[in-house]
């Protein structure tokens, strides 16, 4: 694998706040990555030393072969759309789409005025008075028109609405497949973007805690129904991430890769076997400690 | 040094605000001082001159810091490094100093063209100048535009690194140094030797040499500073 | 796209089911991986991933410079193949389900005979 970033031991704190714990991985070129956790995490501070932007507290970071920080040959193959990106008071769309054009080598202005038209994005209009979802659409706009060989969308969905999302991830794709490129995408909309990704990093609290193929996840987390002593005998020697019941009726989320002997075992058993989505896969990883159902804290009394 | 250009530009679109408030505020204090000086006017009583021109230099710090905050967050977004903006605003700074400078000969030529503006006001020009070449004539002008400008860039740097709380510290440490450098001076009655030393420096000197070293020092002190901004 | 199974595989599964209902002929051109991705929303590499399953296992073949095409006979191994697995993905289930609800063995096969023939005469 041509690793375009490879990040080692990296940790960031602020003050006695550890914003990033150890994390370490590496980023193959002509991928699409998604960066997934809850907020605060970690994800955007991960994503502003990746790219220079910010200073790690320790460890080490290298992009394209080289640290990333305060250096132009790299960073000139980087973009990084940030969701709070700053705009001067005085600049409109098109100052922005010139600015670009100047700065960012492999810069497509007839892609970017084709998305902007798609985004129904006003040329002239100034940046400061665009709407949410406007502010979005012109970062994304940039993130693809500037066809950089490593692109960071950090949360770019931000006030899209579906229709808008789903132009953004069909023009990301098409775009993708004719000029491949590593893509970072870091997303709290897990289902929308789970066919597209091809990894994921999944990072909670500051630790990276899955570093793995899409693929291999799906299906990886499975919620288990059934009486309970049934669901018991079945959960025995598997990794539970939680437990709900109703009544009679249990069910668990294991954390497993089922194979065939399982799907027999749960069907002897009378369990029925529910395969989870990526979604509810970092839910359940990334969840605070079980709470209790009123169902259960009534039966516990 | 193409891409340096590049960047610099990234302040193309703030032009017509920066030159509008700039020469704006200039023409407005000019006109205060022209009204003042019409309401006394005495024929006999010559040339006077007028500060006013330091509003101008006062507004171009400000112009500069407002920049400096404007844009940076916008060019790391660009993938633009803190040197590559940082040389591009001091190339701002210098042509900046040279244009407002030429400028500045020339409403200086018109001032002394129509009489001091027919009231003996003298606003652009100081009293110096009147036997200078061209050359030291720009540089009078240009120098301490440069040197103003840099504050401007370091006070915004101030601010991108530690905020309003930045800027108030460093404020207040310079002035409180100055202080007690004046203390200190009074203190070993050295004002005079230092009186001294100012009027044996020719204007040369004093206009385009020694300011050239604080615009250097502030350019310093601002670069050391950005190195570790982040937007 | 479901979410037990990896993208590839279905992908892969999607084609063959097209093979074997004869929409996809043998010998014709299958849509390009870019096309494939497009338009059922996923990750080219994904794509890729399932295309090139089916030609390791024969059912597709590559032409230089042209793209992929559905090998002859893939159509008779696919059928074979799914035969193969017809016992077990659907007369297991159906027994185990008629079991719990109590259906025997004649009713069941009545049941089969009478919607057979209403299906029948739909199709025509």
């Amino acid at each position: 694998m041509t690793a375009v970033v490879t990040a080692h031991g990296v940790t960031k704190r602020f003050g006695d706040v550890t914003a990033l714990d150890d994390v370490s991985f590496a980023l193959a070129e002509h991928t699409i990555y998604g960066l997934l956790g809850r907020n605060g995490a970690g994800k955007t501070t991960l994503m502003q030393i990746l790219t220079g932007q910010a200073f790690a507290s320790s460890g080490k970071v290298s992009v394209f072969d080289a640290p990333p920080v305060e250096n132009p040959a790299v960073l000139s193959k980087v973009c990084f759309v940030r969701e709070s990106q700053r705009y001067p008071h005085v600049y409109t769309v098109r100052h922005v789409f010139r600015t670009a054009r100047r700065l960012f080598a492999n810069w497509d202005d007839t892609f970017a005025h084709g998305l902007a038209a798609d985004f129904q994005l006003p040329a002239g209009r100034l940046v400061r008075k665009l709407s949410r979802g406007m502010l979005s659409a012109l970062g994304v706009t940039v993130g693809l028109a500037a066809r950089a060989p490593l692109t960071f969308f950090d949360e770019p969905y931000l006030g899209l609405d579906p229709a808008a999302r789903q132009l953004f991830y069909d023009r990301l794709l098409a775009d993708y497949a004719e000029y491949p490129r590593t893509v970072v995408l870091s997303t709290h909309l897990i289902d929308e973007v789970s066919d597209l990704i091809e990894r994921v990093l999944l990072i909670d609290r500051g630790r990276l805690l899955l570093d793995e193929d899409a693929d291999d996840l799906r299906g990886r987390a499975v919620a288990a129904t059934g009486p309970a002593e049934a669901v018991d005998g079945f959960v025995a020697g598997r990794t539970e991430l939680h437990r709900e019941r109703l009544s009679g009726l249990v069910r668990s989320t294991i954390l497993d890769g089922l194979g065939p002997h399982a799907k027999a075992h749960a069907k002897a058993l009378n369990v029925e076997l529910e395969p989870l989505s990526l979604q509810q896969l970092v839910v359940g990883l990334t969840a605070p400690p079980t709470t209790t159902a009123p169902a259960d804290r009534e039966a516990a009394r | 040094m193409n891409r340096i250009g590049q960047v610099a530009r990234l302040q193309m679109p703030a032009w017509p605000q920066i030159l509008g408030w700039t020469w704006g505020m200039t023409a407005v204090t000019f006109g205060i001082n022209l009204l003042a000086f019409m309401a006394n006017y005495d024929p006999g009583d010559g040339v006077r001159n007028t500060g006013g021109l330091i509003s101008l230099y006062g507004i171009a710090i400000g112009m500069a810091t407002i920049s400096v905050n404007q844009i940076f967050p916008y060019a790391l977004g660009m993938s633009v490094t803190r040197r590559e903006f940082y040389l591009a605003w001091s190339l701002l700074a210098v042509v900046q100093s040279v244009v407002y400078a030429l400028v500045l000969c020339l409403l200086r030529a018109v001032e002394q063209a129509t009489g001091y503006w027919g009231m003996g006001m003298r606003y652009f020009g100081l009293p110096f100048m009147d036997d200078a070449n061209p050359v030291l004539l720009l540089l009078g002008y240009a120098v301490p535009m440069l040197v103003v400008t840099h504050l401007g860039i370091l006070l915004g740097t101030l601010y991108l690194r530690w905020g309003t709380t930045g800027v108030l510290t460093g404020l207040t440490l310079t002035f409180t140094a100055l202080g007690l450098a004046a203390a200190l001076i009074t203190w070993t009655r050295q004002w005079h030797a230092i009186g001294r030393w100012l009027l044996d420096q020719s204007p040369a000197a004093l206009l385009a040499g020694w300011p050239v070293l604080v615009a250097a020092a502030f350019a310093v002190g601002g670069y050391r500073l950005i190195r570790r901004a982040t937007a | 796209m479901d979410d037990d199974r990896p993208i590839f595989l279905q992908i892969a599964e999607l084609i063959e089911n097209s093979i074997i209902d004869g929409s996809l002929v043998e010998e014709s051109q299958v849509p390009s991986t870019n096309e494939l991705a497009a338009f059922h929303r996923i990750n080219p590499a994904t794509a890729a991933k399932g295309v090139n399953q089916l030609v390791s296992e024969g059912t597709l073949y590559k032409r230089r410079g042209i793209g992929m095409f559905v090998a002859g006979g893939a159509q008779a191994r696919l059928r074979e193949r799914r035969r193969e697995r017809f016992t077990e993905q659907y007369v297991e289930p159906l027994l185990a389900e008629a079991r719990k609800l109590g259906i025997g063995h004649d009713e069941l096969m009545k049941m089969i005979d009478s919607f057979d023939a209403v299906v029948g005469r739909d199709l025509g």
